[in-house]
């Protein structure tokens, strides 16, 4: 635990010379940034802590590869991860507002006394935003669909021994909905997410039901 | 030397994007490949809900595990024991858990007692069901009806004595059974029941389920609900459940658990549609409770810090005669962890209205 905290707060101290804006400040991207950094702090079906690299593609283009590694909480500091490898890209721009596309593909792994899972899953995020110099806020929407998990068990064998192990398919997916606030600081910014969390199906929704996410970005 | 020429860069010209990546530009193209081989060959994969593959099959599933039909379900039953023996009937806790960690009791045959088994409706190795039972303002009193159809199928005679004992939700279900039908019923031992009113088991709920937001046994529980999610099939819903179910075990627990007990499946659907039903209608098992004569006796465990004896004391209250226990050096699993004390003292109760 201690070691995650001082890792994030290196990488805010990284993050707050100057900073742009979270998953971007579309109104502020400047034809000379082409790289961006974030910490992140929040609650993604559990309290967790992120780390996000971001690249231009090209000068005159607004748009990104970015990379994202996030962990929860916990003792056990990387038995549980997420690894996210994601384009994103405005698509369109109207006077202070912007649409954007973010497409990407998830890894993530889990580990517990239960069980070890290895996952692969789909995401598309869009967001609608209102961009000021100083500030913007967006609305957003996203949807998380798994593929394909690996699975070896734990515990649960020695509960019913023919238990599978193996690869097995889709094992469903999640919508997300919420809003994107930031706000500049002097060179930094700080942005804040906030949302709901949903089940495909609507109904066998999370136990959090609810993500918000707390940045400091910087872009250079 | 340049560190760039090292590495081989041919112009020996710093690259603007990191090396282990490749060329940005081509990164959405093969992602987007490596995405479309992996999403076909997940059609090829095992389907996540394929009967007995995460969890094992159930009684309609699998013809060789004992089973009897009853109130229009298939219920996973096990008998121990002369059938002309007073009855005891084990009632597993949840609502969704199974009777596999209270086999310990089929000693209890030994004894002289026809000892009977089930798997409530929905849960463990019995049929599935809809959702739906478990709706409506008679969810409960199906539950109810199952365990009186379960007793009249095993009773042989009017004066065939029955005896209820019941663990956790169990508990409150033979108290809701005692409490409608107080002369059916001879006796019963009653283990660590959250309380037998919604109110007080919202109470006992709060103490015993308490959250710490940045520890490893909530992230345990719930960091896989977002790679199963929203699948509707009950096979998947099972398994998932079954991680869910870590955090009552995890290490410092409040109700005292010293680990993994065994269990067949969690009956999620039983689970959530059970506590859903109690937030919007409530129960309340005490109403009648005035009017049972014999005495119960109630356990309570030392280690679970969420019961422990002024609650054990408050909940038992209502019954006329109580015979309170506590079970020493376990907590609330006190059928897996401390079966022979419990024995113990069930025997010498039992004996007495035998």
């Amino acid at each position: 635990m201690k070691t995650q905290f001082i890792v994030f707060i290196a990488a805010l101290g990284l993050a707050c010379n100057t900073v742009a804006g979270q998953d971007l400040h579309w109104g502020q991207l400047q034809k000379d940034q082409q790289h961006f950094i974030a910490a992140k702090f929040g609650a993604d079906y559990a309290t967790t802590l992120g780390l996000a690299y971001g690249y231009r593609l090209a000068k005159t283009q607004p748009a990104f590869i970015s990379a994202e590694f996030s962990v929860p909480f916990g003792t056990n500091i990387l038995d549980d991860w997420k690894f996210r490898l994601a384009y994103q890209r405005r698509v369109w721009q109207g006077g202070d507002l912007a649409l954007s596309l973010r497409p990407g593909m998830i890894v993530r792994t889990y580990a517990s006394n239960i069980a070890k899972i290895l996952n692969v899953g789909l995401e598309l995020n869009t967001s609608l935003g209102y961009y000021r110099p100083k500030w913007f806020l967006a609305v957003e929407a996203g949807v998380d669909h798994t593929l394909a998990s690996k699975l070896k068990q734990g515990s649960l064998k020695e509960n019913y021994p023919g238990i599978y192990e193996g690869w097995i398919g889709s094992t469903g997916g999640n919508f997300k909905f919420g809003a994107n606030v930031g706000h500049s600081l002097g060179k930094q910014l700080v942005s804040l997410r906030l949302g709901k969390v949903y089940a495909q199906n609507f109904r066998d929704n999370p136990t959090l039901p609810f993500y918000f996410e707390l940045a400091l970005l910087k872009i250079w | 030397m340049n560190r760039l020429l090292f590495l081989g860069h041919p112009q020996g010209m710093r690259p603007r994007w990191p090396l282990f990546l490749g060329h940005p530009q081509g990164m959405p193209l093969r992602m987007l490949l490596f995405v479309l081989v992996l999403a076909a060959f997940s059609c090829q994969m095992e389907d996540p809900s394929t009967p007995g593959l995460l969890v094992p099959k159930t009684v309609d599933q699998d013809p060789t595990l004992p089973a009897l039909a009853i109130n229009n379900t298939l219920l996973h039953v096990e008998t121990y024991g002369k059938p002309s023996d007073p009855l005891l009937v084990l009632i597993h806790g949840g609502p969704g858990g199974d009777y596999r960690s209270l086999l310990p009791a089929k000693a209890m045959a030994n004894e002289g007692f026809f000892v009977i088994f089930y798997d409530q409706r929905g849960t463990g190795l019995s049929q599935r069901v809809s959702r739906s039972q478990f709706e409506g303002a008679d969810a409960i009193q199906l539950m109810i009806e199952d365990l009186d159809q379960l007793i009249g199928h095993f009773k042989k005679s009017p004066s065939q004595k029955v005896f209820l004992m019941g663990h956790s939700w169990g508990a409150m279900l033979a108290t809701a059974y005692i409490n409608q039908n107080p002369a059916e019923i001879n006796g019963a031992v009653l283990a660590e029941p959250g309380g037998l009113t919604w109110p007080q088991t919202e109470d006992y709920l709060s103490r015993s389920n308490k959250i710490k937001f940045f520890s490893e046994a909530l992230n345990d529980a719930v960091y896989p609900e977002q790679i199963f999610s929203g699948r509707d099939e009950q096979e998947i819903l099972d398994y998932k459940a079954s991680f869910f179910a870590s955090f009552e075990n995890a290490p410092g627990n409040t109700i005292g658990n010293a680990g993994p007990y065994p269990f067949w499946r969690n009956g999620a659907v039983a689970f959530n549609a059970l506590i859903d039903n109690a937030e919007q209608v409530g129960f309340d098992f005490t109403t009648q409770l005035k009017a049972y004569k014999p005495k119960v006796l109630f356990l309570y465990s030392e280690l679970n810090r969420a019961y422990q004896l002024p609650w054990a004391q408050e909940v038992s209250g209502v019954y006329p005669s109580a015979q309170l226990e506590e079970i020493k050096a376990c907590g609330h699993e006190m059928f897996h962890f401390a079966w022979p004390e419990i024995m113990e003292k069930s025997l010498t109760y039992l004996k007495e209205l035998k």
